[in-house]
C-alpha cells in the first residue's frame, strides 16, 4: 500500500500517460505542470482562418488512439511520403534513391564488404547504406537534426528500420494497396505492421492528451514549476513546487535530462545527465495559396545550399488542416 | 472541414474502461491488435487486444464499460436467434455435431443430475440435452441478456435472468455445469470460476469450450481481423496454459484441455477482412453462420490442424475434487 503520492513532473505525453496510469491501478499520483496549459510538445492550435496546427507529431497511430480510447474521434490518414532532393532532382525515400546507380554501387559495396560493428553514426550509416548515400543524404540528415557531427553519435540513431528493408518494402507496398499510412521506421518498441496506420483526432494531436487527463483532472497542479526534489538514502522522499513542501514516495521526471539535476538535492547520482545539450529547433509554418507545392508529405533537403534540412507539407496527408486550396509549409 | 471522415459522425461512442490481466491481475501487456466491431457495427470505437507479458492472456482493453452492455449485443446478436429458420442446413449440422459434443461432456452423469448452463444465450445448448440427454437430468440456465432469457423460456427452459454471481442458485447442487463460449464474455472471468465452483457438488464437473488462440488462424488474423477477438465482445482469450492458470486459481483440477474443431473463427476472420476492406456484399455473405459451404470448407482444414493439436476451440474438463 503506498500512502504518499508519487509525484510527476510536466503535463505532456509522457507526464500524463504515466499518472493516468498508476491512477487507473490504484497508485495516488501528483502532477505538477509548470506552464498554463498540458499537453507540452503535443499541443494543438488552430487559427481564426482554419489553419491548424500540432507543435510537435503531426499524427499519432491508429493504436495509440485506440489505447487511450480516442479512435472513434479519428480521421485515417490515406497517405505519407518522403522525398529527398539532390543536385536538382527530386527521389522518393527510401526507394527512390535505389534507383540511382552510384547509390546502389555503393551500397552493394558496403553489402559486400564484411565491417566489424559500427562505433559511430557515421560508421554505422556509411557501412550499412554505402558510402555514397551516407556522405550525400543520411549523414547531413543527421548531423542537421542532431547539431552534432556524425561521428559523435551513437549507432543506434541509425538503427530506425528494425526490420530491414525487405519489410519495409512490405508495408509500403501494403500503404498502397489498403489506401492508409502504415506506420514504417518510426518505433523499434512496438512492432510495425500492416494493421498499424497514421491517424489523426478531432482537435488535433492534443486530444490524446485531453483524453488521458479527463480521468485525474483534479491531480494536475498547473502553474506549479517543481523547485526542489530532495533525496535522502538514495529515494526521492519529497517534492517543493510554489513554496510547498510535499511528501511524495517516488517522483517521475519528464523534464529535459539536464534540467533535472539541478532540482535534485540529497544525491550527486545524477550529476552526469548535467552533460547533455538540447539544441532548439525552429519551427516555421507558412501559410500558402495553392496545394501540392511540395512533391510529397516531406521534403528532406540534404544538400548545404539550404537553410533548413526539412520541408512538411502536411496537407497531402490530412487535407483537413488547412482550408480548401490553401496549405501550411513547415 | 469534412465531418463524416471522422468515424463517430452518426453513431454514439461508448463509455470506455481499460483493463489488467485477470490471471496476473496486474496491466503489464503489449498491444497485438487493433480492431473495431467489424459485424454488428454497434459504435464506432476502436478497441485493442492487448497480451499479458506475464502470462500471454489475450484480452480487450479498452474495453466497453458493463452499462454499454446492451448497446454490443444488439437484437440480431446471433446467440440470441440462431433458429433452424433462419440458418437452415447450418443449424442442422450444428445440432447434431453440438449435440454429440454435449452428449460426450454427460456421458459420467447419474440420473437426476443437475446441470446449468452459464451463458446459455438462446438455450440452444439445453435445448439439445432436453431432447438428445437423459428425460431425467433437471436443466437449468443463466445468462445476462433480457433478450436472451425470453427466448429461452420461450422455449420451455427454466433459464435464470442474471449473472452466475447475482442470481442465487444454490451452492453444492450442480453435477455439471456448461460454459461454452462464454468465459470469454464475462466481465471477470475469475469471479465466475469461483462462483461456478461454490455450486458445483464436490466431485461435479466443469466443462469450457472457448476460442484458442494458439491457432494459425490467430497468428494469421491475429494483427485485426481474427473472428475470435469479436471486437468488441470477447474480453479475455485463452490458450491452453492460461485456461489450465485460470483452474487453478479457482482451485479446479484440470482432468483435460483439449482442442477442437469449428470453422468458425476462419471464416469470419475472413469476414473481417473482406468486411474491412471494403469487398463488395455478395462475396462477404459467403462468409457467415448461415453459408454451410465455406463453414464445411474451413471445417475440413480445421480438422487437420486438429490433428496436430490445434484445433480453433479449446475444451477444458475440470473437476471439483474437494
Amino acid at each position: 500500500m503506498i500512502d504518499k503520492p508519487v509525484a510527476i513532473i510536466g503535463a505532456g505525453i509522457a507526464g500524463l500517460t504515466a499518472a493516468n496510469f498508476l491512477h487507473r491501478n490504484g497508485v495516488p499520483v501528483i502532477l505538477f505542470e509548470a506552464g498554463s496549459q498540458i499537453a507540452g510538445l503535443a499541443k494543438s492550435y488552430a487559427d481564426a482562418d482554419g489553419f491548424s496546427y500540432d507543435f510537435g507529431a503531426h499524427f499519432i497511430t491508429n493504436r495509440l488512439a485506440a489505447a487511450v480510447g480516442i479512435g472513434a474521434q479519428c480521421r485515417d490518414v490515406k497517405y505519407y511520403g518522403e522525398s529527398v532532393r539532390l543536385r536538382g532532382k527530386t527521389y522518393s525515400y527510401p526507394f527512390g534513391l535505389m534507383g540511382v546507380p552510384r547509390f546502389v554501387t555503393s551500397a552493394v559495396k558496403a553489402k559486400i564488404r564484411r565491417a566489424p560493428a559500427a562505433q559511430t553514426a557515421a560508421e554505422y550509416f556509411r557501412r550499412s547504406y554505402g558510402e555514397a548515400l551516407a556522405d550525400q543524404v543520411a549523414l547531413p540528415l543527421i548531423e542537421a537534426w542532431s547539431g552534432a557531427p556524425a561521428d559523435q553519435l551513437a549507432p543506434s540513431v541509425g538503427n530506425k528500420l528494425s526490420h530491414g528493408v525487405g519489410y519495409t518494402m512490405y508495408l509500403k507496398a501494403m500503404s498502397r494497396w489498403m489506401g492508409l499510412a502504415v506506420s514504417s521506421g518510426y518505433c523499434n518498441e512496438m512492432p510495425e505492421n500492416p494493421h498499424v496506420w497514421h491517424v489523426y483526432p478531432e482537435g488535433g494531436v492534443a486530444a490524446v492528451c485531453n483524453r488521458l487527463a479527463e480521468p485525474i483532472h483534479d491531480l494536475i497542479r498547473m502553474e506549479s514549476p517543481v523547485e526542489n526534489i530532495l533525496v535522502r538514502n538514495g529515494r526521492a522522499v519529497s517534492v517543493r513546487a510554489k513554496g510547498v513542501e510535499r511528501a511524495v514516495s517516488a517522483v517521475i521526471s519528464t523534464a529535459p535530462c539536464h534540467i533535472l539535476p539541478k532540482l535534485v538535492t540529497g544525491t550527486d547520482a545524477l550529476k552526469p545527465l548535467s552533460a547533455f545539450r538540447y539544441r532548439p529547433m525552429i519551427f516555421v509554418n507558412l501559410r500558402m495559396e495553392g496545394r501540392g507545392i511540395l512533391p510529397d508529405t516531406v521534403l528532406w533537403t540534404p544538400e548545404s545550399e539550404f537553410p533548413f534540412f526539412r520541408l512538411t507539407e502536411t496537407i497531402h496527408s490530412m487535407p483537413w488542416l488547412a482550408p480548401e486550396g490553401k496549405t501550411i509549409i513547415t | 472541414m469534412a465531418i463524416q471522415e471522422v468515424r463517430s459522425a452518426g453513431t454514439q461512442q461508448l463509455t470506455l474502461t481499460h483493463q489488467r490481466c485477470c490471471i496476473c491481475d496486474v496491466e503489464d501487456a503489449a498491444p497485438i491488435a487493433v480492431g473495431e466491431d467489424f459485424e454488428y457495427r454497434t459504435s464506432p470505437d476502436t478497441f485493442v487486444a492487448m497480451r499479458c507479458r506475464r502470462c500471454e492472456l489475450v484480452y480487450l482493453s479498452p474495453r466497453p464499460a458493463m452499462s454499454e452492455l446492451d448497446r454490443i449485443y444488439p437484437s440480431n446478436y446471433h446467440a440470441f436467434q440462431f433458429s433452424a429458420e433462419k440458418f437452415g442446413l447450418a443449424y442442422k449440422v450444428r445440432q447434431r455435431l453440438e449435440a454429440k459434443r454435449l452428449l460426450q461432456c454427460c456421458k459420467h452423469l447419474p440420473a437426476n443430475a443437475r446441470i446449468l448452463d452459464v451463458g446459455c444465450g438462446d438455450g440452444f445448448h439445453l435445448s439439445l440435452l432436453k431432447k438428445f440427454g437423459d428425460p431425467t437430468w433437471k436443466l437449468e440456465g443463466v445468462d445476462a441478456s433480457s433478450r436472451a432469457v425470453r427466448a429461452a423460456q420461450n422455449a420451455g427452459l427454466n433459464v435464470h435472468e442474471g449473472t452466475v454471481q447475482s442470481v442465487g442458485l444454490p451452492s453444492q447442487s450442480f453435477d455439471l455445469i456448461l460454459l461454452i463460449a462464454t468465459i470469454e464474455h464475462v466481465e471477470d472471468p475469475v469471479d465466475v470460476m469461483f462462483s461456478v465452483r461454490n455450486m458445483l457438488k464436490t466431485g461435479g464437473r466443469v466443462v469450457i469450450v472457448t476460442d484458442n488462440t494458439d491457432t494459425t488462424d490467430f497468428r494469421l488474423f491475429g494483427g485485426r481481423h481474427w473472428g475470435g477477438y469479436h471486437f468488441p465482445r470477447h474480453w479475455n482469450l485463452f490458450n491452453e496454459a492460461t485456461l489450465g492458470r485460470l483452474a487453478d486459481i479457482a482451485l479446479l483440477h484440470v482432468e483435460q484441455i483439449e482442442t477442437i474443431v469449428s470453422p468458425v473463427n476462419w471464416v469470419y476472420s475472413i469476414r473481417n477482412l473482406l468486411e474491412d476492406r471494403g469487398a463488395p456484399r455478395w462475396l462477404v455473405n459467403q462468409f457467415s453462420l448461415k453459408t454451410p459451404l465455406t463453414l464445411g470448407a474451413f471445417t475440413l482444414l480445421d480438422s487437420i490442424y486438429q490433428l496436430f493439436g490445434k484445433g480453433a476451440l479449446l475444451r477444458a474438463t475440470l473437476r471439483k475434487s474437494k
